[in-house]
């Protein structure tokens, strides 16, 4: 014999409310689906459940009032079953954030992380992903939501642009009280743009910030970077145009200094269509607005 | 949050086996649908299940948080099956009886089926797959159980039981062509050098442990293999065709008919086990149902004019 869960539902409420009409209210639903369900009921218990009465008041039998008492077994493991879901619900879910070990690395990810760390739905904690593996780390639900450059293509993910990470200027000698550096002043200077998210993206913004008006620059990797803070008597380059990184404070010679311009990294989050977490679409909003300084947002 | 019983089942036998083929298969279901159904879980409940790697599916935190508790409202939904079940047999008078499949099972299996000789409505079923039978009998599964025992594997205080037939010993028995065993000074350590035939554990519950215990202990060695058999014909005739000796609980030589089949048979170790098997009709202790008990005592009369109206044959 097999009574399934709406089944069930439905009986309780046919009980509970002692008419078909009534029942049908609580369960949101049409009077004539309660009676098919209820007729399915008595189909397969082969003996009748309710006697009618006038206007619709129903008489549970016996059999129904056996089946209830033999029920409540079964409606106690359901409901515990809620209960150790909401209890998930309540202490939050994990949230898994991915990224590529560079984009972890930058203040913008850090304001990112700060602005939803409170957020009582969930707990973070974060999976590394290489670029190229995005798509397979949500898919496998090993994490969920992945934050790239260039966006995760896929039928079944949904990808969502954030402010784009801004460009700081890595200089030796510049006064620490400068506050931010036009484009048009790098052409004084020989200077480098350090990769970030690969070559080509690279080279497209390099090209950018010399349509700004900076001069000539070139590239360099986040290897040659770091020698270069790290060496600061190398000679041919003045500055490096870079993403800041966070992990930077024990080169006390180099400063940081922002590029006052539009050009950055593109910053894009991913995550699956149908994810069973509800909230994720809000949760990149509330995101997107941290990271959109309102004088500028509003 | 409402979810289904279905997807409920579906995560729990994915959480046991890990492959979404062969639960989609168990359920009788294609891949996708399986797969949605764990998606159609996880969205109503708000939780991820299962991640998905490589080399297989694994459950997260959650999931194996939820899993007993899913086990939980299977096992009651089925116990809630199985007694309105029960209930509903009762109210219309119904009888359900396990017959297991020994030769004195199918005479009576045969006398039942006749609609003649039912006091009630009946319901014939061979023991499952699933359930031991004496779990099937105290879960109301089944009403009347009739099938045999080894020692005091049927004595249990949920059960009740009547002995119909009780018998001491083991007996041997093998097709003369294949074994030269000599009747005479038969040694039992000879028979474990070939490959042995036994009842299983739904033809004569509590035999195979025991055997392969007492092999070992006493003997130190275990047959090179062990033919397990849940069919008393079927291994009646897997030892004709001398695919080893068989080695039954009790008087199989009657039970079985065998000395018609010109096999050669020892009949041993009377001593050693003066219960050995009986083959016994059980019901729930303090079973009230009328057509049950009515059901049972018929059974028990009509039992010994079975067993000589097959000899007469």
């Amino acid at each position: 014999m097999e009574i399934d869960f709406q089944q069930i539902r439905f009986f309780t409420a046919l009980m509970a409310e002692g008419s078909a009409c009534r029942a049908s209210l609580e369960l949101r639903t049409s009077r004539s689906n309660v009676r098919r369900v209820w007729q399915l009921m008595e189909e397969e218990l082969g003996e009748k459940l309710f006697e009618v009465r006038d206007r619709g008041e129903l008489k549970p039998t016996t059999t129904a009032l056996h089946f209830e008492r033999e029920m409540s077994s079964l409606l106690d493991e359901i409901r515990g079953f809620e209960a150790a879901v909401r209890k998930i619900h309540q202490t939050g879910r994990v949230l898994r954030l991915g990224a590529d070990r560079s984009i972890f690395n930058t203040r913008h990810f850090g304001h990112l992380f700060n602005s939803v760390r409170d957020n009582p739905q969930f707990r973070v904690s974060f999976v590394e992903v290489k670029v190229d593996e995005g798509r397979a780390a949500l898919e496998s639900g090993s994490c969920d939501l992945v934050f790239s450059v260039d966006g995760v293509a896929g039928r079944r993910l949904e990808t969502r642009e954030l402010p784009p990470i801004s460009l700081a200027v890595a200089c030796l000698k510049e006064p620490p009280e400068t506050e931010a550096i036009q484009p048009c002043q790098l052409s004084e200077r020989s200077w480098s743009l350090a990769t970030f998210a690969g070559p080509k993206r690279s080279l497209e913004t390099l090209r950018q910030i010399q349509d700004h008006g900076a001069g000539e620059g070139r590239l360099c990797s986040q290897n040659q970077f770091i020698d270069w803070a790290e060496d600061s008597r190398s000679p041919g380059t003045d500055a490096v145009v870079c993403v800041r990184p966070v992990s930077f404070r024990r080169l006390p010679q180099v400063n940081f200094v922002r590029l006052d311009s539009e050009v950055g990294f593109p910053l894009n989050v991913s995550y699956l269509k149908q994810h069973p977490y509800e909230f994720l679409p809000s949760t990149v909003d509330q995101m997107h607005r941290a990271l959109n300084p309102p004088a500028r947002g509003i | 949050m409402e979810f289904d019983l279905p997807s409920l089942e579906t995560f729990v036998r994915l959480a046991d086996c890990g492959s979404f083929s062969e639960v989609a298969r168990a359920q009788k279901i294609s891949q996708p649908a399986a797969s949605l159904r764990v998606a159609k879980l996880e969205n109503s409940i708000g939780l991820r299940l299962f991640s998905r790697h490589p080399d297989g599916l694994q459950l997260t935190r959650d999931g194996a948080g939820l899993l007993e508790q899913a086990r939980r409202i299977l096992v009651e939904h089925r116990r809630l099956g199985v007694r309105m079940e029960r209930l509903h047999r009762e109210s219309s008078g119904a009888v359900k009886v396990m017959i297991d499949t020994s030769i004195a099972g199918g005479r009576i299996r045969d006398y039942l089926r006749q609609p003649a000789n039912q006091l009630a409505p009946l319901e014939i079923v061979g023991p499952g797959t699933g359930r031991t039978w004496d779990e099937a009998l105290r879960q109301d599964e089944v009403d009347l159980v009739i099938t045999g025992t080894f020692l005091h594997a049927g004595d249990q205080p949920q059960l009740q039981r009547y002995d119909l037939e009780h018998q001491k010993g083991t007996t041997l028995a093998w097709n003369p062509a294949y074994f030269d065993f000599d009747t005479r000074n038969f040694r039992f350590p000879e028979a474990l050098r070939s490959t042995i035939l036994i009842p299983g554990e739904r033809l004569v519950p509590g035999y195979q442990p025991f055997l392969e215990r007492w092999c070992l202990d006493s003997y130190g060695a275990l047959p090179p293999d062990v033919l397990v058999f849940d069919d008393e014909a079927a291994a009646l005739e897997s030892c004709c065709v001398g695919l080893g000796v068989m080695i039954f609980p009790g008087d199989a030589e009657r039970r079985m008919s065998l000395e018609a089949t010109g096999l050669g048979v020892v009949k041993t170790f009377e001593f050693l086990l003066p219960d050995a098997y009986s083959y016994s009709i059980f019901v729930r202790a303090g079973e009230k149902h009328a057509s049950v008990l009515k059901t049972a005592i018929k059974i028990a009369e009509i039992y010994p004019s079975l067993d000589g109206m097959d000899r007469r044959c």
